[in-house]
């Protein structure tokens, strides 16, 4: 009998292994979300960065004039901006004076350089050279000059991890400017989405799409893209809007990050109360 | 044991790197080489089916680990790539194998394997159709990836040639 269970074994020896891997590997997916399987992950993050970031100072030579060019044509466009916006300024502290609400338009913004980026199309993630040491925590949302790019999602000493706008477990709360409907967006492997919408029509296509001011996480009016497409769902009423996002992930190397937990603020706004 | 274990995980460091740094910037919509699990169909070939597998989860393991996404994904994708790999296992033909534009078809379809269980488990992609799916998921990045072996098929030629 034992013979014969030797023999099964050695004939299918190579399935059982690879049966046994297999089921080590569900089990680790399974244990992604736990606090211990967090803190061994941002502990790597932190050890590999440093090697990485000698790498990325490599790769960064190769940036090319295109967009040397580009970041000036920006600095121009944003310099007119910037008049107009003055103005609006001098406007808006007269009428903050009238109403006598307090200033939170000055943000210190802290500049990451990119260390390292995952080819993934649906687990969108960066690592950036600021951490802990920077004051970078979880939760701070990180942009550039063009708009909205994700979230820190883990912060180790000298590094951090962020989850960005083409990751399919980024979700956030935003809103079209021009009509102020809100709606959730996010990543479906191909393109951003804003699902299940009521009152498509007032949707119009180049609308500016920004963080909502019902977001707990990013601060509101951040920009986000600009409404590409319209979609109807042919199963319900409700309708989907394709959104072009204004930061191209694949070409950026420097970013922001926002040192400011929003759940933070609104859990000291509610203890004021 | 560890002689066997250790000559895959050294290549891997180095492209690893490459694979976190450089690979990003040649991928079109996501879809780009994996060199990672190019030294785990190499060693398949060569060391056989449960090398592979082991190499492979040892491998994906690190991958998850190192790259930031989802732990086990790359391990599970990876293990399978690996154990197919090795079906083409044969003591007599491994120079054969490697050496020639065979390589490149089992680079082909390991990766797109590999791509395709790492899809399904990552993504919650939603696409017009399947067949769109499979195009984009599996066959793309395995017709990617099989373009990057060529180097070693050419340098197996020249070590063939050499003996």
């Amino acid at each position: 009998m034992i013979i014969f269970l030797l023999k099964i074994y050695s004939f299918i020896k190579e399935y059982i292994i690879l049966c046994i891997l297999l089921v080590c590997s569900l089990f680790i997916i399974s244990l992604n979300n736990t606090q211990a399987m967090n803190s061994i992950r941002t502990y790597s993050i932190g050890s590999f960065a440093l090697i990485n970031s000698a790498f990325t100072n490599f790769v960064h030579l190769f940036y090319h004039e295109d967009s040397l060019l580009e970041l000036k044509q920006r600095n121009a466009e944003l310099m007119l901006e910037n008049n107009i916006l003055r103005e609006y300024a001098i406007q808006n502290l007269e009428l903050k004076g009238l109403l006598k609400l307090q200033d939170t338009s000055k943000i210190n913004l802290v500049r990451a350089v990119i260390v390292s980026k995952l080819t993934s199309s649906v687990q969108g993630n960066l690592i950036l050279d600021k951490g802990t040491d920077e004051g970078i925590y979880k939760g701070m949302p990180v942009i550039n000059d063009k708009g909205l790019i994700g979230i820190v999602s883990h912060s180790s000493t000298g590094f951090c991890k962020v989850k960005h706008i083409n990751n399919s477990h980024f979700k956030i709360a935003v809103k079209d400017q021009r009509s102020g409907i809100d709606g959730i967006l996010n990543w479906d492997g191909a393109s951003l989405k804003i699902s299940n919408i009521q009152g498509i029509d007032d949707i119009l296509i180049g609308d500016r799409i920004v963080t909502s001011d019902f977001s707990t996480i990013f601060p509101p009016d951040i920009p986000v893209g600009i409404v590409k497409r319209k979609e109807k769902n042919s199963s319900s009423y409700s309708s989907t809007v394709i959104v072009e996002p204004f930061v191209k992930i694949e070409w950026i190397s420097h970013v922001f990050i926002i040192p400011t937990i929003r759940n933070i603020q609104i859990d000291s706004l509610k203890a004021i109360k | 044991m560890l002689k066997k274990f250790g000559l895959p995980l050294l290549i891997f460091i180095p492209l690893l790197i490459l694979q976190l740094t450089v690979v990003p910037l040649i991928s079109y919509q996501g879809i780009g080489p994996d060199l990672v699990l190019l030294t785990v169909i190499y060693f398949s070939i060569k060391e056989g089916q449960v090398f592979g597998a082991v190499l492979g989860f040892i491998i994906g393991f690190l991958f998850d680990f190192f790259s930031g996404g989802i732990i086990g994904v790359s391990m599970f994708s990876k293990t399978i790539a690996g154990f197919i790999a090795g079906y083409f296992y044969n003591e007599n033909k491994i120079d054969l194998t490697l050496g020639s534009a065979f390589f490149m078809v089992i680079v082909f379809l390991c990766s797109s394997i590999d791509s395709l269980l790492f899809s399904l488990f990552s993504a919650s992609e939603s696409v017009s159709t399947v067949t769109a799916f499979f195009f984009k998921r599996s066959f793309l990045p395995g017709l990617y990836t099989s373009a990057f072996s060529l180097p070693s098929i050419i340098y197996n030629n020249k070590v063939d040639r050499i003996k």
